[in-house]
């Protein structure tokens, strides 16, 4: 059964179109994250979830009932705030329980419902101090416990970790899978990190233009992008894109680059069969570019621009005229500018796109 | 060495800065409390000692000016005031309380009200309408004095509680709109928003969340909407005559003898009318100076 179902959600702000026509749909205690850049409609559709915001058309349906008319109150949901939203004139402890005191429970059953989530998220020690006196973390959490403490059927969260310090986006990040998973929550989580997206997500929705590009597991997107917008969006850095045309029965011309790549039958027969006179795009993740020094025949030579030494791994600029090309390479592989190298890229791993439509075609 | 000689001549620099500004701040403390001084002295003086034309520091004080005010003594002075008529001193000071207290409340609560429509809803021409309420308080009130005079005769609203309801709280909705909504504006609509994923519906989050937030605002509106009223003459003298005499009517009036103005009983009406005030703002000095969002939204 699905947890939440969107049936083409439209919602505008006057002219401007934040969702497009978006369907979805979201099983009971899956992990999803909505991914895209700002201003792609990711948030939008969250508070429409929640009812914060009206779509203008579509059905949101939460447990299969129809909720576009029902108030926020009444719909179940926690919702996390980027800026958390906090209440600045309760302390801690109130602040947790005041979604329990809306319904007027009874004192004891408040307490223990605190308590539980208290111990849960570990914040005893802060129960007494108001929200200004806080660290980022800790008002993060105290966020988290007020969302959870009523156990609502979704758990929605708008960019939760993006006010934190690097340092601390990581264990909290940890801590929201933990939770989800030690609750079974429903959860949906908006981030404009791709990063964070693939560490946490069951599921990723991409989005860009108020439109979802694809959702799929973080695997499958990553390495089978729809369009070139996911390609480069996800993957740090991005996939790097080739202009190209099939040349004879078995290579590619690589316009910019001028030099030619021999290619499988399978990516050959897949290009003809789009008709004649179409131009491509070659996308090549930088972990598939696979730099030699030794001339390689499979592949074409260019020249190092720059390396950017990240520790674990290396990028390696290459440059061929005006094309850039991106290669994450070892971290001993320390070519020097104006070195002539050889990229020889996955067969496996080359994506070929429509370059009219942007779309894949492989 | 050089650099320690700069430091130290900034730092004598900064010492003749800040001996300047404390002189200028005490000449200005000085000039504002000064009248007041002046009047609390004269208060517990009698007729002859103010006027001494060399005035003494250390005087023979007499308490006779405040028992005229309490109806324990009457005035030496012939014909002072009307003295034993229903418009006693403490009747009237109680009739300003209530209409100031009245009036200012009401001219909060519907303030508030408009004032959080006007920050949070969309509407057609807010921006009108916000000039508009605004435009009340364009004209002078005693522009609007005898037309009032002959509205509220007519309707029999002349010398009642009432009339003085509608007035005073008209004068001061404008007011109260304008610094409501501007407190609203500054409290993230995400506060009500969250009360309302935690259950709430909008009413009950804007009593239990947006409220307490805005405490300062309340609070800055109501000293200043109280004080207005507090010390409003013009409608006072014209509407109020008989049954509903206020107090700055009853000073101007009471403290008129046959031989000129009984300036002790001024004096003393006047120190005791100033003390409600002092203690009410002095009661939400704590609010007037800090709000309690201070330093909690973050961005």
């Amino acid at each position: 059964m699905s947890m939440i179902r969107l049936v083409n959600l439209t919602k505008r702000f006057g002219k401007t179109v934040a969702v497009k026509n978006s369907n979805l749909e979201i099983e009971k205690g899956e992990f999803v994250v909505f991914l895209g850049p700002s201003g792609c409609g990711k948030t939008t559709t969250l508070r429409c979830i929640a009812g914060l915001d009206n779509p203008e058309e579509g059905e949101i349906y939460i447990e299969n009932e129809l909720v576009n008319d029902l108030p926020t109150l009444d719909r179940d949901v926690g919702f996390v705030f980027q800026h958390y939203a906090l209440f600045p004139h309760m302390n801690v402890l109130q602040n947790i329980s005041f979604p329990l005191r809306a319904m007027r429970n009874k004192k004891s059953d408040v307490e223990r419902e605190v308590k539980k989530i208290v111990d849960l998220l570990r914040i005893k020690d802060i129960l007494h101090l108001r929200p200004a006196h806080l660290s980022g973390g800790d008002l993060q959490r105290v966020a988290l416990a007020r969302a959870l403490v009523i156990k609502p059927k979704v758990f929605l969260l708008d960019e939760p970790l993006s006010t934190l310090d690097t340092e601390f986006r990581e264990e909290a990040r940890t801590m929201i899978k933990r939770i989800h998973l030690d609750i079974g929550s429903t959860t949906i989580y908006v981030t404009h990190d791709q990063m964070e997206a693939m560490a946490i997500a069951d599921r990723i929705v991409t989005m860009n233009f108020g439109e979802i590009q694809q959702v799929d597991t973080p695997e499958n997107i990553y390495h089978n992008p729809t369009n070139m917008f996911v390609a480069n969006f996800l993957g740090s850095p991005g996939m790097n894109f080739v202009d190209c045309e099939l040349e004879g029965d078995s290579s590619l011309k690589l316009k910019q680059i001028g030099k030619f790549l021999k290619v499988g039958r399978t990516i050959v027969e897949k290009m003809k069969s789009m008709g004649a006179g179409k131009s491509f795009v070659m996308g090549i993740r930088p972990e598939d570019a696979g730099v030699r020094v030794k001339r390689d025949d499979m592949g074409f030579d260019m020249e190092v621009a720059v390396v950017e030494e990240l520790g674990p791994e290396n990028i390696v600029n290459l440059r061929a005229g005006d094309q850039i090309i991106k290669a994450l390479t070892s971290p001993d592989f320390l070519p020097k500018s104006g070195d002539s190298v050889w990229v020889v890229p996955d067969q496996d791993r080359i994506r070929i796109f429509d370059r009219e439509t942007q779309k894949e075609i492989l | 060495m050089a650099q320690i000689a700069r430091k130290k001549r900034k730092k004598g620099a900064k010492i003749v800065v800040n001996v300047i500004i404390g002189i200028v701040i005490a000449l200005v403390f000085a000039a504002y409390v000064f009248p007041i001084f002046w009047m609390g002295v004269s208060s517990f003086k009698t007729k002859v000692q103010i006027f001494d034309p060399q005035p003494k520091l250390f005087f023979k004080a007499t308490l006779n000016n405040y028992k005229v005010f309490f109806g324990v003594s009457e005035s030496s002075e012939v014909g002072a005031g009307r003295r034993g008529a229903a418009t006693s001193f403490i009747a009237a000071m109680l009739r300003s309380i209530l209409i100031t207290g009245a009036s200012t409340f009401l001219a909060i609560v519907l303030g508030t009200m408009a004032g959080y429509v006007l920050s949070r809803y969309q509407m057609k021409a807010k921006d009108d309408l916000m000039f508009f309420i605004l435009s009340t308080r364009m004209l002078p009130p005693i522009v609007a004095l005898i037309p009032i005079y002959l509205l509220f005769t007519n309707m029999g609203l002349k010398d009642t509680l009432a009339a003085f309801l509608i007035i005073y709280t008209n004068f001061n909705l404008a007011f109260s709109v304008w610094i409501m909504k501007g407190f609203f504006d500054d409290v993230p609509f995400s506060f009500e928003e969250a009360a309302m994923c935690d259950g709430y519906t909008r009413f009950r989050a804007f009593i239990k969340v947006v409220l307490p937030m805005v405490t300062t605002g309340l609070a800055a509106t109501a000293v200043f909407c109280g004080i207005l009223v507090w010390n409003e003459f013009l409608f006072a003298i014209i509407i109020g005559t008989r049954k509903w005499v206020l107090m700055p009517p009853m000073i101007f009036t009471a403290s008129y003898g046959t031989e000129g103005v009984i300036w002790g009983v001024l004096a003393s009406s006047s120190i005791i009318y100033i003390i409600p005030v002092v203690v009410f703002t002095y009661l939400v000095r704590k609010h007037l100076l800090r709000g309690v969002t201070f330093g909690v939204i973050r961005g």
